[in-house]
């Protein structure tokens, strides 16, 4: 490795490793969603470098050298400074305010400018590199590739032991260090030297918690008087952190006839959104009856309880007082479940897994009493969470769960009530259609009551007896509760109208689509294809939304959704601005290239969009979000690499037509086969798993990462002055794919969205037929 | 003597400036009472009478006082708001307010829902959790000489039992459950108001009835709590 190639390696680390961290940041502070933002910037980077460099042509003839000795610096600091000027006040922005004011969706504006600048540094080495050493692209490309590939690895190590604002931050470093290998005196890496030295003192000093929106329930919580972190820890889901309060109480479900003390609670919270409660003291034993959740408990002796991820102590201390003989936790973060393994008030009876829930019911062999999932969708609506990938609430995983039952075993299930309602509705759909699936009629084996603003739904293996069902009546009428399933006789707890009882009784009919056509909300049930639990809105009925909430009140309908639509915008806007515009500008003294801008959009927006859809597709694989990223990432990128350098050696018309052939081939077996092959490899240990991963991604990787640099290539060879503005309109599109993967993903399914990037990659083939008739007549 | 008479002179055009803006302020008032208020329904003179009265600029920070009687809520800081109008008008019609009666509030915040019912009730308490809103509230409300209402900074999840039983109880923070002790100083044939949601996104109103010792709940229309803007820090 020279020096050269060992800095574009360590460059392209850095930018792929700030990227990921910038992630991290945004979900922390504001809300996950920006993530599709973080993407998309990054990519605006790359494609402005692109275009600055067609724009200004002296720059990568005149001045290479110098900008390429010095720009690896330059990258590092503006990583380093980044993370702290978007928190300051003045410039940080509030998601919950973007849609209201102006000035905040400014300031989105301005934060994503801040951000995109060290992308745009680091992409312009990467480009001067590819201009002035265009005979060895696609060894550059490798090592460019390689390095992002490591990049998406080391962040998952580093994630552990640095704090959230740290983790950005440190990346800047290895561009420091990148330029370090490229400068050529003394006195320049002494410069750089000193310039390393400040950065570290620059993390050392920075905040370890840093800004986030007041109003994230952290915020909010952290307002109260006596309300302080006691522990915090970052892990690879985000960063944790405990908070004790003399005022923090939860009671979901209680009867309003309890008159008794609700015990406080400390609170555990992920990326500043509250997570799982923590009683301090136990309350009376009335406080664990008197409440919707302890019903399951009065249709068995002794059970055997499996609680997936509860979100309480409240629940599996309630299953211990109520006789279950054994309690097996699953919670998926590290930090709460170590807490819950050393809670005092848990008995010998209780076990914890650290394990994700899915990932855990597939391996799961034993059967169960009961299996208690988390309670579902965020408090009161489908709001943020509305683009969260729920795969534990899908008709697969419901199905997978009640094979798991002992013939008299229950699933569980709890959600809020809402108004208009949304979640409640999905949750009975959900239910019902997995009945349907497993050839059982809804009516008979479920079993729903609410009181005021908590659902609870069961699902029996076999049919609910009319005594057990006379028991849900006493029981919901000693507790003020009301029926949902079978009907209420009268409602304690009124609804503002019949809707919500009468689509309940439609689910759970034969024909359940019968009466929800007209709803103006999804209530589909989720599947492994579109686990998106929270997605309610549909596009038809936009009109409906507006006399209902008003223009500017819509968005609020499901936030999540509309800010993937106002990341787009902004990523539009902006890749207009930086990158279209100035292109269009250097066009002018061009010839127009037609075919060449619409071979390397397709690359960019087919890349993007099947490697979105095969992240969120591996999530139900690997188990979590983070596992599925790193794995699919360094995949893509590092098979892609070596495509890359394999490119080198054969002839650009042929490795094409070879590559684009070749993903038609792959992809028309991986559409069809994906999910039966996801299931098949879920069920092996997780090395196993993420081995047939890779091998079954690799060769569609590698062939993707040809096409890139034999464009070039070509280009190379008989269209050099287009090299840039390839580069630019391959950024372009590769800007937009993010948040477009996203959306065709929650609309469509992964499915399409993954076939949508390959038909992509194919739409290239007449392209390059239209390339070679070109070369041919060229050297003809 | 045109030295002494100097001040009051120049203090003239201020006057009538502040006046000028006063009778601003009233005319916006009524207008809010008119076109968002009345026209959507609410029809209890009362709280009507009560919006018309209780001057809502002085209970938003000055920088957001051009907007005070806009259809909309308004940033008071910490992460709260105060709610748009009808809301407050909404939810102080549903409590049939009336002269005899004793309310409690759990979340003074600004302190204009307090004022609202401080025109219409006999008394008003009202418990702050955020000691700094607590004490802002309590300055405006002291201004504005609404004896009838006393505030307290601590956790309102206690209620104020020494000063209960309550006709009415307002909780203007959303909870996942409604606290036991607020339900226990709720008078027989009282009424509670209470949003669930997060009150950030869509919200609903809870109205809980206390009827021979049996409580009853009756969710109501979705509203919105949504900050629109903030102030600049």
């Amino acid at each position: 490795m020279n020096r050269e190639n060992a800095s574009i390696f360590l460059l392209s680390v850095a930018i792929i490793g700030f990227q990921l961290a910038i992630i991290n940041l945004i979900s922390y502070g504001q809300w996950y969603h920006f993530a599709y933002l973080a993407v998309s910037v990054a990519m605006l980077g790359f494609g402005s470098s692109g275009v600055i460099l067609a724009v200004w042509p002296k720059l990568g003839q005149k001045y290479a050298s110098k900008l390429i000795s010095r720009l690896p610096v330059i990258t590092g600091l503006l990583m380093l400074s980044s993370p702290l000027l978007i928190g300051i006040p003045g410039i940080r922005f509030d998601t919950l305010l973007v849609f209201t004011s102006k000035f905040e969706a400014a300031k989105l504006l301005l934060t994503c400018f801040i951000l995109f600048l060290p992308f745009l540094s680091g992409a312009m080495v990467l480009g001067l590199f590819f201009i002035i050493r265009s005979n060895s692209i696609p060894i550059l490309y490798a090592w460019n590739l390689a390095g992002s590939a490591v990049g998406g690895v080391l962040i998952i190590a580093l994630s552990r032991y640095l704090s959230v604002a740290n983790l950005a931050s440190s990346f800047g470093l290895m561009a420091i260090v990148a330029g370090f290998f490229l400068a050529k005196s003394s006195k320049m890496k002494l410069a750089i030297t000193t310039v390393g030295l400040a950065g570290c003192l620059l993390l050392f000093f920075q905040p370890k918690v840093p800004f986030k929106s007041e109003f994230k329930p952290l915020s909010k919580t952290l307002l109260i008087p006596d309300s302080r972190v006691i522990h915090t820890a970052s892990t690879p889901q985000g960063t944790f952190e405990m908070v004790s309060s003399g005022s923090l109480r939860q009671a979901s479900g209680l009867s309003l006839s309890y008159f008794g003390r609700v015990p406080l609670v400390d609170m555990a919270f992920l990326n500043a959104q509250d997570y799982a409660a923590f009683e301090k003291a136990l309350a009376d034993t009335a406080f664990y009856h008197q409440n919707l959740f302890s019903f399951p408990y009065w249709l068995f002796h002794s059970p055997e309880v499996l609680m997936l991820q509860p979100n309480s102590t409240f629940l599996t201390t309630q299953a211990g007082l109520l006789g279950s003989e054994e309690i097996t936790i699953v919670e998926p973060l590290r930090p709460v479940a170590d807490r819950l393994a050393a809670y005092p008030w848990f008995d010998e009876r209780v076990s914890v897994v650290t394990a994700y829930p899915r990932e855990y019911l597939i391996n799961e062999q034993r059967l169960w009493h009961a299996i208690v999932f988390p309670s579902v969708g965020s408090f009161g609506g489908a709001g943020l969470s509305a683009l969260k990938e729920e795969y534990l609430f899908t008709t697969e995983s419901l199905v997978k769960a009640y094979h798991l039952l002992t013939p008299e075993g229950l699933l569980v299930f709890s959600t809020f009530m809402d108004n208009p309602p949304r979640n409640s509705l999905k949750l009975i759909s959900l239910v019902a259609e997995s009945a349907r699936d497993l050839g059982l009629k809804p009516s008979e084996y479920m079993l729903a009551m609410r009181n005021w603003n908590t659902l609870l739904v069961l699902l029996k293996r076999n049919v609910f007896e009319n005594t057990e069902r006379d028991m849900a009546f006493n029981f919901a009428l000693e507790n003020g509760f009301d029926m949902v399933i079978p009907a209420p006789l009268e409602e304690l707890n009124m609804m503002p109208d019949s809707t919500f009882q009468h689509l309940a009784n439609q689910m759970i009919c034969d024909d359940p689509s019968k009466g929800v056509v007209d709803y103006p909300f999804s209530l589909e049930p989720p599947t492994d294809n579109s686990p998106f639990f929270s997605k309610f809105l549909r596009m038809g009925k936009f009109r409906s939304y507006l006399s209902w909430m008003g223009a500017d009140g819509v968005p609020f309908l499901e936030l999540g959704y509309f800010i993937v639509w106002v990341s787009l915008a902004v990523c539009l806007l902006l890749a207009l601005i930086a990158i279209a515009f100035p292109m269009l500008i250097s066009v002018a003294n061009r010839s127009f290239n037609a075919p060449v801008w619409f071979y390397f959009a397709c690359l960019g927006l087919g890349f993007m969009l099947v490697e979105i859809s095969l992240i969120q597709r591996t999530i139900l694989v690997v188990g979590n979000p983070i596992m599925s990223s790193a794995v699919i990432i360094s995949t893509m990128l590092c098979f892609s690499a070596v495509g890359s350098y394999l490119s080198s050696f054969i002839y650009i018309r042929r490795g094409m037509l070879l590559a684009i052939l070749g993903i038609a081939l792959l992809t028309s077996v991986l559409i069809p086969l994906g999910d039966r092959i996801n299931l098949y490899i879920v069920g092996l240990p997780i090395y196993t798993r993420v081995v047939t991963l890779v091998l079954l991604i690799a060769p569609l990787a590698l062939l993707m990462g040809m096409l890139f640099p034999l464009g070039m290539r070509y280009l190379h060879t008989f269209a050099t002055n287009q090299i840039p503005v390839a580069w630019g309109v391959n950024g372009f599109f590769s800007v937009l794919a993010a948040p477009v993967a996203t959306i065709l993903a929650v609309e469509f399914g992964f499915s399409i969205a993954f076939a949508s990037g390959a038909a992509l990659y194919m739409a290239c083939l007449p392209i390059v037929l239209l390339m070679q008739r070109k070369a041919r007549g060229q050297t003809g | 003597m045109r030295r002494l008479l100097l001040p009051f002179m120049l203090m003239i055009p201020v006057k009538l400036a502040l006046a000028q803006a006063s009778d601003e302020y009233v005319s916006r008032r009524m207008n809010m009472v008119l076109t968002q208020i009345t026209q959507r329904g609410v029809v209890h003179r009362a709280t009507i009478k009560a919006m018309e009265t209780v001057p809502r600029h002085l209970f938003v920070p000055n920088s957001y006082r051009n907007s005070a009687y806009e259809d909309r809520p308004l940033p008071i800081g910490y992460g709260q708001t105060i709610s748009q109008p009808y809301i407050v008008a909404y939810m102080t019609e549903l409590m049939k307010p009336s002269p005899e009666m004793i309310a409690l509030e759990i979340g003074t915040g600004s302190g204009y829902q307090a004022a609202v019912l401080a025109e219409i009730v006999k008394h008003v308490y009202t418990i702050e959790i955020v000691p700094q809103l607590g004490s802002s509230a309590e300055k405006t409300l002291r201004k504005l000489d609404y004896s009838n209402v006393t505030t307290r900074i601590a956790d309102g999840y206690h209620g104020w039992p020494e000063k209960g039983p309550f006709d009415i109880i307002v909780v203007t923070a959303a909870a996942d459950h409604i606290p036991p002790p607020l339900i226990e100083q709720l008078k027989e044939g009282g009424r509670m108001i209470i949003p669930v949601g997060s009150p950030f996104l869509v919200q609903q109103l809870m109205l809980v009835e206390k009827k021979g010792g049996k409580v009853k709940t009756r969710s109501l229309i979705p509203v919105r709590f949504v900050p629109f803007t903030r102030a600049e820090e």
